[in-house]
């Protein structure tokens, strides 16, 4: 079966599109994978038709949807260059996907050794991580389900609504 | 120092939304259901847009303001609508205000110090200007970009705190000399 590559994101300049466009062509080179990117923004007009079999651009997809294509794939990459969080990549470590995303500072505070890093804007690399993910699964086991257990313990619902909860109960005390 | 006894907080949570999913805007509404699942009365204010139907707030409620889907009209809509909402609640005011780091902030902010109640807001990122106009690609984008970049930062000295979803964004407020508390949380990730 055609193995997946997925990510979900805005389609905005920062999310560098034309990078994902080039690491699936770079991957496809040397093995046959389906490359998906789920998410609406200003530049899907300019993605809507890719001329390449291999790669999909779905515009906005309902969650339902969303989680099916991420439950069957195999692994995310992230090939934005400014994000706050990246809520995705924490779904798409709960899903047990290998997540490969450019090098932000901002991932290693937020979920630490969970990602496999690429220098930021190196396509080759990124494509040489994913093809690696694509066919050492095993080798990647055991850095997601620490990634799954980390984002599970720090990011649920309960332990987001605490940490509001004891905040603003601490200002309104002041 | 006087000691703050009410259990279950009545919360006004304000964000706009856009035509276009963001990750910001969904991890807002999921913070607002995680406060209102710990039995905290969470009201949220939005307008039209993306994330209509796509998440469930139960049981936090959400507040749609009807507005334009255009530029530059649909904000300026949703910030006079806004304003005249929270207006209307003064008479049953809640214990605070939790906004969104958008065009909300600077409303939320007016409407809190009127009503004598605290403002938290929720910064997803820390941008300079010239960042933000990295990504505009048309004279016009830029326009949009100052405005906006206004109405995030600029009233960030009359905020009474701040929720973070990232060290990293809160070493940057620090650093653009936010003084109100910060408190790093993440988002909520689930699936």
């Amino acid at each position: 079966m055609l193995q997946r590559v997925i990510t979900v994101a805005r389609l905005e300049a920062n999310k560098r599109p034309w990078d994902f466009v080039k690491v699936a062509e770079l991957v496809n080179r040397r093995t046959d994978a389906q490359f998906t990117w789920i998410g609406h923004g200003t530049l899907l007009k300019n993605f809507s038709n890719p001329d390449k079999p291999y790669i999909r651009f779905t515009g906005k997809l309902s969650e339902q949807e969303k989680t099916e294509l991420m439950k069957s794939s195999a692994v995310y990459i992230s090939t934005s260059e400014m994000e706050g969080f990246n809520i995705t990549i924490g779904e798409a470590l709960l899903h047990g996907l290998i997540v490969v995303a450019y090098d932000l500072p901002v991932y290693k505070l937020i979920y630490e050794d969970a990602i496999v890093y690429v220098p930021l804007g190196n396509v080759e690399r990124m494509a040489d991580s994913v093809i690696d993910a694509l066919y050492h699964k095993d080798k990647y086991a055991e850095r997601v389900a620490k990634g799954k257990d980390f984002v599970r313990a720090n990011y649920s619902s309960e332990a987001i609504g605490k940490a509001v909860e004891d905040f603003l109960t601490r200002m309104l005390s002041r | 120092m006087e000691c703050f006894s009410v259990l279950y907080m009545k919360i006004i949570t304000v964000t706009e939304d856009t035509p276009y999913l963001a990750g910001g805007r969904i991890a807002f509404l999921k913070l607002c259901r995680a406060v209102a699942l710990l039995r905290h009365n969470v009201t949220i204010i939005t307008c039209s847009g993306a994330t209509e139907g796509v998440i469930s707030v139960e049981p936090a409620r959400i507040v749609r303001l009807r507005i334009w889907q255009t530029r530059f009209l649909g904000p300026a809509q949703f910030i006079v609508k806004l304003f005249i909402y929270l207006f209307k609640l003064s008479s049953d005011k809640p214990e605070a205000i939790i906004v969104n780091a958008g065009y909300a902030v600077f409303p939320a902010i007016f409407a809190a110090k009127l009503m004598n109640i605290k403002v938290v807001g929720m910064y997803h990122d820390a941008l300079a200007l010239t960042e933000l106009f990295k990504y505009a690609v048309s004279p016009l984008r830029k326009f949009t970009a100052a405005i906006r970049w206004f109405l995030m930062y600029a009233p960030l000295r009359f905020i009474d705190g701040i929720v973070s979803v990232s060290p990293w964004t809160a070493e940057r407020l620090k650093i653009m000399g936010v003084k109100a508390p910060i408190v790093f949380v993440g988002n909520v990730v689930e699936v």
